[in-house]
Order: C-alpha cells, then sequence, then structure tokens
C-alpha cells in the first residue's frame, strides 16, 4: 500500500513535503530487486538494503526453516509511522519496507527496506536507521527450527 | 419470596457477567502463546471500577509479567496502568525480532 503523508509542522509552515511511504508484509517469496526497480523514482539518490535468512541458528547449528509472525495491523501502522518519523528526520522523500511472514529456508530474502533522497547522506542514513527500527520496534517474532524442533530467537543479530 | 428476589438478583448478575458486552479480547503473540496454551481469548472484565493492563495481565496467570512484554490496546502501544475498556483488544507482545 503506498501512501503519501504530509508532516502537521510543515503544513502549518507552509513548506509541504511529499513523503511516499509503502509497506507491505507478505507471506510468499519476492524478489527484491523486481521490487526495487518496480519502485524506484528519478531521486538523485537511493539506498536499500536486503536481508536474507542465514543457513545457521543463533547457537551455531544449521538450520531447517525460519518461521515469522506478527501482530497484523499494529505492526504495519509502526512501520509507517517510524518512517514517517524517520524520513522527516533525514530529509529524506520515500520509503519502501517489504517484510516475510511464514515458514522461510535459509537464503530466502526476509526484508527490503529502500529510501530515495536528494543526497546520499540522507538516504544511507534514514535506510539504516529504518532498518534498525523494524527490527527493534515493529512486532515481528521468529522462530528457528532445527531438526523438527522450534525455539524462539530471543533477540536480534548484532549491528 | 426473599429467596426469589435473591435468585432472581443471582440471574441478572450472572447474565451481566456473562454478557459480551461485559468482556474484551486479550492476544497473545510468539513465546506466551506456547507459554499459556491460546493465542485469543475473550475475558470478562473483573468487577472493579478501573481495570488497567496490568490487573489483565494478572488474570491471565502467567506469573510475574516480563520488563520486556510490552502492552497493546486497540493495536497502540500503552503502559501497563493504561485502564481498559469493555470490547478493547489487548494484546502482551514478547521483545521483537524482526528484520
Amino acid at each position: 500500500m503506498k501512501l503519501l503523508f504530509f508532516h502537521p509542522l510543515l503544513e502549518v509552515e507552509g513548506l509541504m513535503q511529499k513523503l511516499e511511504i509503502t509497506v507491505e508484509i507478505h507471506s510468499q517469496p519476492f524478489d527484491p530487486w523486481i521490487r526495487l526497480s518496480e519502485w524506484s523514482s528519478t531521486a538523485a539518490a537511493s539506498a536499500s538494503f536486503s536481508g536474507r535468512v542465514r543457513d545457521v541458528a543463533e547457537n551455531g547449528s544449521s538450520l531447517e526453516a525460519l518461521e515469522l509472525t506478527h501482530y497484523p495491523g499494529l505492526c504495519e501502522s509502526l512501520i509507517r509511522e517510524d518512517a514517517e518519523r524517520l524520513l522527516m528526520l533525514h530529509g529524506a522523500t520515500g520509503a519502501l519496507v517489504i517484510h516475510r511472514v511464514g515458514r522461510l529456508s535459509p537464503h530466502e530474502v526476509i526484508v527490503l527496506v529502500a529510501v530515495e533522497a536528494d543526497r546520499r547522506g540522507p538516504a544511507q542514513r534514514c535506510c539504516m536507521a529504518l532498518l534498525e527500527a523494524i527490527k527493534h520496534q515493529a512486532p515481528f517474532w521468529k522462530k528457528e527450527w532445527r531438526n523438527g524442533q522450534g525455539s524462539w530467537v530471543s533477540g536480534n543479530t548484532p549491528l | 419470596m426473599q429467596d426469589n428476589a435473591r435468585t432472581n438478583q443471582d440471574l441478572q448478575l450472572f447474565a451481566m457477567t456473562k454478557s459480551p458486552e461485559r468482556t474484551l479480547q486479550v492476544l497473545l503473540f510468539a513465546s506466551l502463546r506456547d507459554q499459556a496454551g491460546w493465542d485469543e481469548q475473550c475475558i470478562l472484565l473483573p468487577d472493579k471500577d478501573v481495570v488497567t493492563a496490568d490487573d489483565i495481565w494478572h488474570q491471565l496467570k502467567l506469573g510475574p509479567r516480563p520488563a520486556s512484554v510490552q502492552i497493546s490496546i486497540n493495536q497502540r502501544l500503552v503502559n501497563s496502568l493504561t485502564p481498559v475498556q469493555i470490547g478493547d483488544e489487548v494484546a502482551f507482545l514478547p521483545p521483537f525480532t524482526g528484520g
């Protein structure tokens, strides 16, 4: 879903800045390169991050699959709020977030975050900040499957 | 007569407490689901003037609430002392591990 946001402070000051924010949560695999090419505009700078499922579990053993659950509704709205806040903070103009849920095999793409701006600094800084916000502030939960046994992941991997 | 009145009053009280209007929806996620053995339940509001999200947690009998478990009411993150209302959706959220 693509939504346009106008920051209230900018509206008051008559400095309307259009923010394009797309947030999608999918239960099926997606190709990040196709999605990026469909999404990108003529902005001067863009930065993106795509993450794949590792083939090792937290404890170093071989990972069979990663199962992701989320809280539908709250998850999308929190990501959108973070994206809006961070685009404003960094002076960027657009964000794309696609996140997988369901059962994923090792090496499948789990997340894509992309940000557009007028300069590389805002695009790169905002992309990194938005990814970290998603990792720590969006209600997703990972369960690792090893030898037919599932266990909840206790925390995020180090930066 | 007095017995009948008491019986009727009891029935009214029973109907009130079992009425859908006296309930709210509780959601659990991830490890909390495994711990409780359920993911969604309709529960009766405790008989208090003000019922907080923390009161609802204690009603679930899942032990002390870990500080890392966040709470949302009607899909807004709140603190544990936020009052709940009849018909609310109250969710208890273990630490997030997305991305």
